[in-house]
């Protein structure tokens, strides 16, 4: 009896005993566990702060510095190829970490474009996504290595970043130290935070595209060309595609298909292409005035520095002797000046930085760093351009002005008071002495002259840009500026004129078509001769800018090289071959506030002519038109092609107005002739455009999960 | 000599001996028990102020509320507590708190988030303790939360 009753208290005793050595450091396990959930949760947020302070600093920031960023006591962080990893100490010295993935883990070639880390490969599915420089919704997908087939698990935004957060936290992590710092650590306690946070009032984001044009999108093809306009995307994910304000129309061609995009979409306001194309292929669409164009105001353009290398605006002449000769002008009156004095030598050796090498046997010019051009008398713009000029076409082209004297009539009177009273009152008079245009704000040059008082000719600009030959030119039977209209006081446009009895009664000659300069010396030189080259000494970028007009004329070339025009830019000459850099800083090949116009025309021996090939590479942007000239209806045999790799951008406007339409300013036309086009879609050179988020940017929170 | 029965004076000492090393062993179990029971369930509360604690400190400084914080806040660089130590009653249960703010820097030296404003990233160390009501034998208990906090970011 005895017996069992010892027994019997023996075994309540031990269930006591057992019961309570379990349940004892269980409960307080479990209330550690709490207590690790809470440093695990926070270290979350502590990788989340750091994420947040990168991408400040830099918006295309993805834990690519390849290097540890952080190594205090109390602080540790590594980025490997955009894995990041990073520890926090507690003040009772034990570590909490954080680690979070920009990298697909997919290899080099993958769709990240991030070479696979190093030292830091993670063992995490959520895969983080920059897109605060992207200009469409961008996936998330969840895999260790991501592929094609891996699940999406939700779509980032534009201006936005999806970044998920691993914490982990618990005894397990006393392995952990910043020479291990993504050691195993089995049995941690461990929380993700995922969270997609944008930059707010961005205002509507833009569907991307190729080519962006204000007003029409045409491309006129060689008859019987073999050749077509064919519009492909770099990364085959994305749709190529062109957008335009107006009208899309590619004519030409031998008669078969003439536009070719493959899985392509355009985009006009008649929601058609105009062109021989397959509609199984390539798609259409509407594209309204409210959908927004890439935005790239000239203040967010990469410039050269205006305290840095400078050239003095003007025109310099290069001779056919080899020297270079300067004339503090600007192009239209040196044109005047050096017709009425054809033997003036200027300036010469004409006065260049240490920056710009001029070798007069290949007569080149090479920019070997960013050169900002100063103004001068000559105003800020600069002029590169053989003693004779350059034709932009040959003679016979419909696009040259059928007035024969257009190219000197209006110069001659510009330059010569007298000459132009003699005109004014012979030709003119029956204007009651006024010729006057206005734009759509009452201002518009004027010219006022009375008859039988020749000092008595006045002429004010009224506050335009417009020059007395401007207005003269249009006298002489040019067209109005866009814009403008006469005066609507009165009847003040000029009279119709014989200009060829004008012209004979105040000896004006003959004048030669676009861009050729009528003068009578012996020179040989052409386009063909001359080159610019940009060549960054030690690498990187060369930025030539101006606030005024660029007139470059024969071989351009380099790569890295960036031209900024606060007006036109024209190239005229034997081709081109230029492209930007291959980072989004470096991205601007041509940005004009103006047109930007290309002549490949080339006249390899007197009166014969022939086109050379055009290919850019990078952001082609303008204000106004896009006009290329490859080809002629004057020239039977093959033009030149035009080769885009990159994004062209003919705004139409100015783009730093949030108000302003695309094409409102009655430009923004892409205009080819050509043999045949290419554009490729690169959007590696998107990065370019997205300066437009506001410095010291913050963001905010649209989603928050926890413990994924 | 016949036995009638019982257990001998000596059996029944060795007996009420034993029983007393085993219930006073039990005891001590028991009471062991209950404070670590006692500890874990003021663990739980504690993390949860101090998760309070954290968040409430980076509310007030984002929102600059009371006014001064922020700057109080963000220049602070010194080793010495940012605040402290200062004390919350929760629960019942008196705990005590000191904030530290220390500034986080690169491997140049530079401050992390670089200079431009509301870049800068701090590191928020937190040192909580409190002691048991019935001042139970394991006394003063302590918890510490640490995280780092971005100038423009609220959460």
């Amino acid at each position: 009896m005895v017996l069992i009753t010892a027994l019997q208290l023996s075994v309540v005793t031990l269930m006591i005993v057992g019961a309570a050595l379990a349940l004892g450091p269980a409960s307080l396990t479990a209330g550690q566990t709490t207590l690790y959930q809470g440093e695990a949760q926070r270290a979350c947020e502590s990788g989340a702060a750091y994420a947040f302070s990168q991408l400040r600093q830099n918006p295309i920031w993805r834990g690519d510095k390849n290097a540890v960023t952080v190594n205090t006591s109390d602080l540790f962080v590594e980025e490997d190829r955009g894995n990041v990893v990073g520890l926090v100490r507690t003040p009772s010295g034990h570590w909490s970490q954080f680690r979070f993935r920009f990298n697909f883990q997919d290899g080099a070639a993958g769709g990240d474009d991030l070479d696979d880390p190093v030292s830091l490969p993670l063992d995490f599915t959520c895969v983080s996504i920059n897109n605060l420089q992207g200009f469409s919704p961008a996936p998330a997908p969840r895999a260790l290595s991501v592929n094609s087939a891996s699940p999406i698990h939700h779509s980032v935004p534009v201006w936005a970043v999806s970044l998920a957060v691993e914490g982990r936290s618990g005894s397990p992590c006393a392995r952990l130290s910043p020479a291990n710092p993504n050691v195993n650590v089995p049995g941690a306690t461990r929380r993700v935070v995922e969270m997609v946070c944008q930059v707010p009032d961005m205002g509507p984001s833009v569907q991307e595209s190729g080519s962006m044009s204000g007003g029409d999108f045409q491309i006129n093809l060689r008859e019987a060309s073999g050749l077509k306009v064919r519009v492909t995307s770099k990364d085959l994910a994305r749709t190529p595609r062109l957008r335009t304000k107006a009208k899309a129309t590619i004519s030409g061609g031998d008669g078969t298909q003439n536009y070719d995009s493959n899985g392509g979409e355009v985009k006009s306001k008649t929601s058609s292409l105009d062109a021989h194309y397959d509609p199984t292929q390539t798609q259409t669409g509407p594209e309204t005035p409210a959908d927004p164009f890439y935005q790239l105001a000239w203040n967010d353009v990469k410039k050269a520095e205006t305290m840095g290398p400078q050239v003095a605006a003007g025109t310099y002449v290069w001779w056919e002797d080899g020297s270079l000769h300067y004339y503090d002008l600007p192009y239209d009156q040196y044109v005047s000046f050096i017709t009425a004095n054809p033997t003036d030598q200027g300036l010469t050796p004409a006065p260049l930085p240490d920056e710009i090498a001029a070798d007069g046997d290949s007569k080149s010019l090479t920019l070997k760093a960013s050169v900002y051009v100063k103004p001068t008398n000559a105003g800020n713009e600069l002029n590169v351009i053989p003693r004779k000029g350059a034709p932009e076409l040959p003679p016979g082209d419909p696009d040259n002005l059928t007035n024969p004297y257009m190219q000197t009539g209006p110069a001659a009177l510009a330059a010569n008071p007298a000459l132009l009273y003699q005109f004014l009152t012979n030709y003119q008079s029956a204007q009651g002495g006024e010729i006057d245009f206005e734009d759509s704000g009452g201002n518009g040059p004027e010219l006022n002259w009375t008859p039988g008082d020749p000092t008595s000719v006045n002429f004010s600009p009224d506050g335009t840009n417009y020059t007395l030959e401007d207005l003269l030119t249009v006298a002489w039977g040019g067209r109005m500026p866009a814009g403008f209209n006469w005066d609507n006081g009165g009847d003040q446009a000029p009279l119709a004129f014989d200009y060829k009895l004008a012209a004979n009664d105040l000896g004006i000659r003959e004048g030669s078509v676009n861009g050729q300069i009528a003068i009578d010396v012996e020179d040989g030189l052409s386009a063909a001769d001359l080159k610019v080259s940009f060549k960054k000494t030690g690498g990187g970028q060369a930025v030539l800018t101006s606030e005024g007009n660029v007139r470059l004329t024969g071989t351009i070339d380099g790569t890295g090289g960036s031209i900024t025009s606060g007006g036109n830019i024209s190239i005229t000459g034997l081709g081109a071959n230029f492209g930007a850099g291959d980072t989004p800083a470096e991205a601007i090949n041509l940005y004009a506030k103006g047109d930007i116009r290309f002549s490949s025309l080339d006249e390899p021996t007197p009166g014969n002519f022939q086109f050379q090939n055009v290919k850019l590479k990078g952001v082609v942007y303008c204000q106004g038109d896009f006009v290329a000239r490859l080809g002629s209806t004057a020239l039977t045999g093959p033009w030149g092609r035009f080769d885009l790799d990159g994004l062209l951008i003919a705004y139409g406007g100015d783009p730093s107005d949030l108000t302003v339409i695309p094409g409102a300013n009655g430009k923004g036309k892409v205009d080819l002739r050509t043999e045949g086009a290419e554009f490729v879609f690169d959007p590696v050179y998107l990065g370019a455009l997205s300066s437009k988020l506001p410095l010291n940017f913050r963001l905010k929170t649209l989603s928050w999960n926890n413990n994924l | 000599m016949i036995r009638t029965g019982g257990f001998s004076l000596a059996e029944v000492m060795v007996a009420a001996g034993l029983l007393a090393v085993v219930l006073l062993a039990l005891m001590g179990l028991i009471t062991s028990t209950l404070s670590i029971n006692q500890k874990a369930s003021l663990l739980g509360p504690a993390t949860q102020v101090c998760d309070s604690l954290i968040q409430r400190t980076i509310y007030q400084v984002s929102n600059d509320s009371p006014a001064g914080t922020h700057d109080s806040f963000w220049n602070h660089s010194a080793a010495t507590p940012w605040r402290g130590p200062l004390q919350e009653n929760i629960g019942g249960v008196d705990y005590k708190y000191v904030l530290y703010a220390s500034d986080a820097k690169d491997t140049g030296g530079v401050p992390l988030g670089g200079t431009a404003p509301g870049n800068r990233v701090k590191k928020l160390d937190l040192d909580l303790w409190w002691w048991d009501r019935q001042k139970s034998h394991y006394g003063r208990l302590e918890i510490q939360g640490t995280r780092l906090v971005h100038e423009a970011s609220s959460f």
